[in-house]
């Protein structure tokens, strides 16, 4: 009878790698590095928590449809909330950048964490961009209208129609937030894996 | 509720403004933005973290 070598389940194998990759004390720590007691560190945080204020007025907007949004007072208070939610993701977003960036945020194997977050952030542009081609206003037209341009020049116009609003509302809502959650997820467990970078 | 109070400070619903200055050209809205980024960013450096302990 073997004691030690446990059942040969895919799951098992996936705990045990999961639980090498990313101890509990390291996946939730109680604890930082006394640099991080600085303000240039509460960036990422205020993105994500810009990010989860996003995520929550879209959930709602998506509830009740765009009707709703354009006409009733509410709707339009979830509509500007998540509007201005996502203009303080991208502020704090951008500051996150340039402070990561001038620490040389790559350091100390981090090279996948900063290559996470640089994706994210090309992903998000791609995310709110489709979210200004569904105000279904003048504004979007406009944009529409010279994107369409563009898109057609690099030959991905026929598969990514940005004058198709239903095509333009399930990237918006269903596809790309997708990728910016899992690329988000995937850039924070791996500062939790590697530690937060220390200053220079 | 008097309506004037949740009125924005700055007028958003009229013509937009922009900086042109030969071939820089750029809304008011956006340097506005900008500049108030590179601000935070440069107090987020010198400003003293609450708690934070000075090094010996």
């Amino acid at each position: 009878m073997r004691t030690h070598d446990p059942a040969p389940t895919w799951t098992g194998r996936v705990r045990r790698a999961a639980v090498d990759t990313l101890p509990p004390d390291r996946l939730l720590p109680d604890t930082q590095p006394a640099y991080v007691q600085s303000w240039v560190y509460v960036f990422g945080v205020l993105t994500l928590a810009a990010l989860a204020v996003i995520l929550l007025s879209g959930g709602v907007l998506a509830l009740a449809g765009p009707a709703w949004w354009h006409t009733s007072s509410v709707g339009r208070f979830f509509n500007s909330m998540h509007l201005w939610s996502t203009e303080l993701f991208f502020f704090f977003m951008v500051v996150h950048l340039w402070a990561k960036f001038f620490m040389a945020a790559w350091r100390g194997r981090r090279a996948m964490t900063w290559m996470t977050g640089a994706i994210a952030f090309l992903v998000s542009i791609g995310t709110a961009f489709t979210g200004y081609l569904t105000q279904q206003n003048f504004d979007s037209q406009w944009i529409g209208g010279q994107a369409k341009d563009g898109l057609n020049a690099v030959g991905i116009g026929a598969f990514f129609n940005v004058l198709n609003y239903g095509q333009m509302l399930m990237w918006h809502i269903v596809l790309l937030p997708l990728a910016v959650a899992g690329l988000v997820g995937f850039h924070v467990l791996l500062v939790r894996r590697n530690g937060v970078v220390p200053p220079l | 509720m008097n309506v004037a109070l949740l009125a924005a400070v700055v007028p958003l619903d009229g013509r937009p403004r922009y900086v042109h200055h030969g071939w820089f050209l750029i809304s008011v809205a956006n340097l506005v933005v900008i500049v108030a980024m590179i601000v935070v960013f440069a107090l987020s450096i010198v400003v003293p973290f609450p708690g934070c302990r000075k090094r010996q």
